[in-house]
């Protein structure tokens, strides 16, 4: 695939924010122990945590995440590893140091690679964290902001409440050290063979990432020197720089503000919903900064010959090179409008709903006729319209997504940020029709579940 | 969710494989893949379910424990004819004493008497105190004699007894000042401007006879009051039972009392407090320095909503415009509603006196709630786990609960709901009380049998259960159980045990037999008095005497 020269790609990765969270959540871990022990016992004068004679204040805050923490210094310690990408005598070879020591190879020839992957900012099962130190975050913080806010909470009640509140900030920090900074995922597929490896550069990180790309002869061919060499088709007219509707990040902003004034008012969202509210809203930022194009890019960072296809897409974080051997590829490539109902908007379709209609009919059924609530019941089902035609919005924008498929695999390359084909065909409509419909069932059948679900549980 | 949805769609739909190679390097085989995943999903499904099954296996056994407990069904034929006379001059020769000896400084408790028969003519007089037995739980168990005295105080009422009305008033009235201070000590005034921490009891400045132990110093459970009592003393650590027991008074207040100006100005104030104070803690209880006692109020795992309910519906019904909406949001939006469970069939052998503090809430709520599809949840949630626990307990309390709560709602279609015989419920409550009449009045710290009596039988099952499952002693301490427990096949009636305050509180499955007997010592006689007038106001026991 590439028409460069011998030359290599070398790195030290480590996944240093992970170590820094370890760090921060080990130290806490010890000045809690340290503070308040690891004792159950009837009477603890500096507070206690979930019944009397239950446990001291280091089980809420430290002990619980014990178990994530450990997990997370596995994953630290085993991010440590050198890898070298060489290019040479039209063949690839990726080496892998495992903790420094490992040795584990791979040459492939680049004659038989069909296509080549390269995330800047993968995501992966990253969600987990968001459940882990989410849950303990909404948790540690909901109780401590409560101490810090009571107007009688007095002496040691403040310390309680900020050492909690300190725990769900922590969590916070964590969150973000987990998230935010990016790891590359470089994803190789042969005929017969997928080649994944997950690294974190220590030092220059992005310019390791284009050095890869090139040696894939990636960015050399979408350099605006080389398009005018090959020949195009299908190139857009795409508007320069113009910016595309940041949807996931617009929804993701209105559920934890909607969570947010439900939790301090006490109104609307009870413990559950306001959990997934939250998860959804962090999941939906974290999609709309490190997955979703946020730019239209410019004519250069797509480009098509009879054998080739190279794309790349920007999100605010990320860069993601595609490039894909189209010789090989048994099926036409496809663009259409409908984004595919994948594992995240199949939660975010089932789920909301769900707890939506759960709440509101709960409410409905229980309060009396002779207490005059008519505000609440109006606000809450106002809320609960907003946030049902968010999702309704969110999961029906047009989605530009470039599907390839061979017989072996499918290769999905979210196209967002290029113009939709003006000549889609007719059948592809009624596809994203179908698709559409789906969804909106889907979303309608799991508020009605969720509906009924108050009259069967109780 | 996320993880199977995203094993499930992304990887066995789709074939992405971002999932892996979060440590190493991976190389798949195309061709091998999709059975990888299968055999890895298998592995995954396997360790999960195993995981689960474990656990389940392990609290199965744990509750399991007790099944002996599930299937001890009182034999009816034991039961003993109630001489419903006796029983009326029982109930009313304790309550002449309650006030006199048992209500010092308005809080429940037993007292020992001086022996004064040299000075009496060889019999000891029972008026002269040589002190008060005040307990860890004054809240509790004040809140409970509430009850009885209530149900005094309306069968006085229904039975044109002024005079015993008049009786019962007073003593309602300084229960309920008693009551009230527990509130204003520690938190230095009562309503929504103040703290909202409970006492397990206090004393004023001039008690130090009357309580010496509370005024000493170096105890943490004991803290001086707050703003104009600081001079006084209470005790902190308040736990759930405390809490239980004194919304049950304010439960009792609020539903027959309201007309009495002097409790109603009160227990408004108190629930307002308290509401305050809990809606800004989120329900978690606080103590004298200031920290998290570790009481929460909140309702999880599907259980133990009725407490939270119990205080928002006090909030809702006297101050609607401030708490209505707290409370539905509670129930319905919270889904409080979910978990109208209450204890569990392994508090026979860990934490007995659980099922008590936990009556009390249902007891409270039950008849406060008049909305007849919240109703019908509770009742469902009550009958179907803390009533199917203790019926067959020989409990007089318990028993005479459930049938408080079927005259209280017998508009709420209670019977359609039931499967119990209630007449028979009825006998055993009746049963449990001539038994006290005959072995326990007047009130006091008999010698009781000290061999096992005959049909009874010892079992260890606790160690069965701990030997199975290898557990080592801080396993059975964190779990409340003793390997060396032992239990009894059935359990004891009254006339079997040791009565030594609120007797409904301990562990009828065990046979424990105090060594030495104590006859100055003296209890309230709640034991009797409470389910007495509760049955005597449900109409389950007649008045005897002509009204005076």
């Amino acid at each position: 695939m590439s028409e460069d020269n011998s030359r290599s790609v070398d790195a030290v990765a480590f996944q240093i924010y992970y170590f820094i969270a370890v760090l921060i959540l080990g130290f806490f871990a010890i000045y809690t122990y340290n503070t308040y022990g690891l004792r159950t016992s009837v009477q603890f004068p500096e507070g206690a945590w979930m019944v009397l004679g239950g446990f001291s204040l280091f089980f809420p805050t430290s002990l619980l995440l014990l178990p994530f923490t450990f997990w997370l210094l596995l994953c630290t310690i085993s991010s440590l590893k050198r890898i070298k990408f060489t290019q040479k005598e039209k063949k690839i070879e990726i080496e892998e140091h495992s903790l420094l020591i490992f040795r584990k190879n791979v040459s492939i020839s680049q004659d038989e690679i069909q296509s080549v992957s390269i995330d800047s900012g993968s995501i992966g099962t990253k969600w987990l964290w968001v459940c882990f130190y989410g849950t303990h975050m909404f948790l540690t913080i909901t109780d401590g902001v409560h101490l810090l806010t009571d107007p009688y909470v007095f002496g040691l009640g403040f310390a309680n409440g900020w050492i909690l509140v300190i725990s769900g900030i922590l969590d916070f920090i964590v969150l973000l050290l987990l998230l935010i900074p990016n790891e590359c995922l470089v994803k190789i597929s042969t005929k017969t063979d997928v080649i994944m490896l997950k690294f974190s550069a220590i030092r220059n990180k992005n310019k390791k990432i284009k050095e890869i790309a090139a040696l894939f002869g990636i960015s050399a061919r979408l350099s605006p020197e080389k398009i005018q060499d090959e020949t195009q088709e299908n190139l857009e007219n795409n508007v320069k720089g113009k910016p595309i509707l940041p949807t996931s990040l617009i929804l993701g902003v209105l559920l934890i503000l909607i969570g947010l004034i439900s939790q301090m008012l006490r109104i609307y969202a009870g413990t559950a919903l306001l959990l997934i509210f939250y998860f959804f809203g962090i999941m939906l930022i974290l999609k709309g900064i490190k997955v979703d194009p946020v730019i239209r890019p410019m004519n250069q960072d797509k480009f098509r010959s009879k054998e080739m296809l190279i794309v790349k897409t920007n999100s605010l974080l990320t860069e993601k090179y595609y490039s894909i051997r189209l010789k090989s590829i048994d099926e036409e490539i496809s663009d259409f409008g409908a984004y595919p109902l994948d594992s995240f908007t199949g939660s975010l379709l089932i789920l909301l709903p769900f707890l939506i209609g759960l709440t509101l009919s709960a409410w409905f059924r229980f309060i009396p006729t002779d207490v005059n609530l008519i505000g609440y019941s109006v606000l809450y089902v106002v809320l609960s319209a907003i946030i049902l035609v968010g999702i309704v919005l969110y999961i029906l924008q047009p989605t530009h997504k470039l599907r390839i498929q061979s017989n072996t695999e499918q290769i999905s390359v979210n196209l967002n940020a290029f113009h939709a084909p003006s000549n889609k065909p007719v059948e592809e409509d009624n596809k994203h029709s179908k698709v559409t419909i789906i969804k909106i069932g889907v979303l309608a059948i799991s508020c009605l579940i969720g509906i009924i679900t108050t009259w069967i549980l109780a | 969710l996320f993880l199977f949805g995203e094993i499930l769609w992304e990887k066995m739909l789709f074939m992405k494989c971002h999932f892996k190679s979060t440590i190493k390097m991976k190389v798949y085989k195309k061709s091998k893949y999709k059975t990888q995943l299968i055999a890895k999903m298998v592995v995954l499904m396997a360790i999960l379910g195993g995981s689960s099954f474990g656990v389940f296996y392990i609290f199965n056994s744990y509750e399991g424990i007790a099944d002996f407990s599930i299937d001890a069904r009182p034999d009816k034929s034991s039961f003993k004819t109630a001489n419903l006379t006796t029983l009326e001059e029982i109930a009313i020769g304790l309550d002449e004493r309650y006030p006199k000896y048992h209500l010092p400084l308005n809080q429940s408790t037993s007292c020992t008497f001086n022996n004064d028969s040299m000075e009496n003519g060889g019999i000891v007089s029972y008026t002269n105190v040589s002190s008060y037995h005040f307990s860890d739980n004054e809240a509790l168990w004040t809140g409970i004699d509430y009850v009885g005295w209530t149900y005094k105080y309306l069968s006085a009422q229904k039975e044109n007894d002024t005079v015993m009305e008049r009786y019962a008033h007073d003593v309602l009235i300084n229960m309920t000042s008693g009551l009230t201070m527990l509130m204003i000590v520690p938190n230095g005034g009562l309503g929504p401007n103040f703290g909202g921490i409970l006492g397990r009891g206090y004393a004023p400045p001039d008690a130090k006879e009357t309580w010496p132990y509370i005024f000493r110093d170096g105890i943490e459970k004991h803290f001086t009051g707050t703003g104009n009592y600081t001079d006084w003393r209470w005790r902190g650590y308040t736990s759930n039972d405390e809490f239980s027991g004194y919304y049950l008074f304010l439960a009792m207040a609020t539903k027959y009392l309201m007309n009495i100006s002097f409790i109603a100005e009160r227990v408004s104030l108190i629930v307002d407090q308290l509401c305050f104070n809990f809606l800004n803690t989120n329900f978690l209880g606080l103590h004298g320095s200031g920290a998290t006692t570790g009481v929460d109020q909140k309702p999880y795992m599907f259980s133990g909503a009725f407490i939270q309910c119990l205080l928002l519906k006090l909030g809702a019904i006297h101050f609607p415009e401030k708490y209505a909406q707290k409370y539905y949001h509670q129930l319905a939006n919270d889904m409080a509603y979910l978990s109208t469970h209450e204890g569990g069939v392994h508090e026979v052998f860990a934490n007995y006196y659980a099922y008590n503090f936990a009556l009390c809430t249902c007891l409270g709520y039950l008849i406060l709630e008049d909305d007849p599809e919240i109703w019908n949840i509770f009742f469902d949630g009550y009958y179907n786990s803390i009533w199917q626990y203790t019926k067959n307990h020989r409990d007089a309390w318990s028993n005479s609960i459930i049938l408080m709560i079927a005259n209280e709602c017998a508009h709420l279609n209670l019977n359609a709901r039931v499967s119990e015989n209630m007449s028979i419920v009825v006998a055993d409550v009746k049963d449990q009380l001539q038994r006290f009449a005959e072995t326990h009045y007047p009130d006091r710290g008999y010698l009781m049998g000290q061999s096992l009596p005959e049909g009874y039988v010892e079992v260890q099952p606790v160690a069965e259960f701990v030997d199975a499952m290898n557990f080592g002693e801080d396993t059975q301490n964190l779990l409340g159980i003793d390997k060396d427990d032992k239990f009894l096949n059935k359990p004891l009636t009254i006339d079997l045990r040791d009565v030594d305050g609120w007797a409904w509180n301990n562990n009828p499955f065990v046979f424990r037999p105090r060594a030495t007997e104590r006859l100055l010592h003296e209890n309230t006689g709640s034991t009797f008095t409470v389910p007495y007038w509760m049955l005597r106001y449900s109409g389950h026991i007649t008045r005897e005497s002509a009204v005076l």
